[in-house]
């Protein structure tokens, strides 16, 4: 019962950041997130966060259900188990979130804009300072 | 219980069963009426959102715009008492073909229904209108009846809109106000005006429009020329468009069947 009311608050806002990536166009947030969000539920609820999210991303970007998928659970397998290969998870975050939203807007696009690029910059530059701020359990 | 490499490999296994369940179903056509269905529900929102992204950046917009109003009032002021005298010129004419209509006992004109879109996306040009409104790749996308792009891709609830400076694909034919003809194209930064031969007479402030082609109605306004590209080796001229409307200052498009 605890689980859900939180499972359903970080849902909510990641609903909330892609619909604003929507209109951006790059969702580099929601998948830093998702995969922030999903590395710390249990195994129920992880794989029910990483579906919905699979499923709203592949509606709002007009993106084939299963590439979505492959996207965001790769991304996550990603920012969980390469410490070996990269220590610092939020250089993780960041990398697996980048290459991932290029990904995506390439399948559901064709293309990518240097304006889109500009964005995912300048999200990540803000969601660093706020990791830093809050301390979200990163190394 | 698991080790990290144990975990990993499970969570990798799990990763590719449901990614065969998403192929599997979309092979067989059962993803689409969900996604369609989430579409369909979202739509509000994603519509609400865009239109509140768009009025905040109005300010930015107007302030971008202030630096040089007063020339463009000027010129504003300039073209709307010589479209004072056009409109009579025009409505002298709309009188005289409904009279040569009526001798004729000619059918009135029909005029085809347009789709009216608001804008979702403006990071890549998406428009709230799919399959289901009627809505097909290559149709032209209006904004304040000036053509700005082309429709490049649809789902059932929404579109993607290639802008025509960023059509390098799908050259439009289009003639000026002296009837010089061409075709326009993007280069990813601007829309130009090219193929038109060098001996032709093309000057600025001129205006573009459609000649007409598969999908694209004759006499679409495109827009004004605003610079001309002469290069002594080509055998061919090019001129840059400029166009008074931007789809990334629009909230609602039309789209042309």
């Amino acid at each position: 019962m605890i689980n859900l009311g939180r499972w359903l608050i970080k849902l909510a806002l990641i609903v909330l950041v892609s619909l604003f990536e929507r209109v951006m166009g790059f969702p580099v947030v929601v998948m830093m997130l998702t995969s922030l969000y999903a590395a710390r539920l249990d195994q129920g609820w992880r794989w029910g966060l990483l579906l919905a999210v699979g499923v709203l991303t592949s509606t709002l970007f007009m993106t084939p259900l299963s590439i979505t998928w492959l996207v965001i659970g790769l991304n996550y397998i990603w920012a969980k188990h390469a410490q070996q290969l990269l220590p610092s998870r939020v250089m993780r975050l960041i990398i697996g979130s980048l290459v991932g939203s290029v990904v995506l807007v390439i399948f559901s696009y064709g293309q990518i804009y240097l304006r889109q690029l500009v964005y995912g910059l300048i999200a990540i530059f803000i969601c660093i300072i706020w990791f830093k701020r809050y301390r979200f359990h990163l190394k | 219980m698991f080790n990290n490499y144990q975990k990993l490999w499970f969570e990798l296994g799990i990763i590719t069963i449901i990614f065969m369940v998403a192929v599997l179903g979309e092979w067989l056509r059962l993803v689409q009426p969900a996604t369609s269905f989430f579409e369909h529900m979202l739509q509000p929102a994603i519509v609400k959102t865009s239109g509140l992204m768009i009025n905040s950046n109005q300010p930015f917009i107007l302030f971008k715009k202030s630096f040089n109003s007063a020339r463009r009032v000027q010129e504003l002021e300039q073209e709307y008492s010589q479209s004072l005298a056009k409109i009579s010129e025009v409505e002298y004419l709309e009188q005289e073909n409904q009279e040569l209509r009526r001798l004729l006992h000619a059918q009135e004109k029909t005029t085809l229904p347009v789709i009216v879109a608001p804008v979702i996306s403006y990071g890549q040009p998406s428009i709230s209108a799919g399959q289901t409104d009627g809505v097909k790749i290559g149709q032209p996308v209006l904004v304040a009846e000036m053509l700005v792009g082309l429709i490049k891709s649809t789902s059932t609830h929404q579109s993607t809109v290639d802008l025509l400076f960023q059509n390098t694909t799908s050259p439009i034919l289009v003639k000026t106000e002296s009837g010089v003809e061409g075709l326009v194209m993007g280069n990813g930064r601007d829309i130009l005006l090219t193929e038109i031969p060098k001996e032709a007479e093309i000057s600025i402030d001129e205006l573009i429009v459609t000649v007409g082609q598969k999908q694209i109605r004759p006499q679409l306004v495109i827009g004004r020329i605003q610079q001309l590209i002469d290069q002594p080796s080509s055998p061919i001229r090019q001129a840059i468009i400029h166009q008074e409307i931007s789809f990334y200052e629009a909230l609602i498009v039309e789209v042309l069947p």
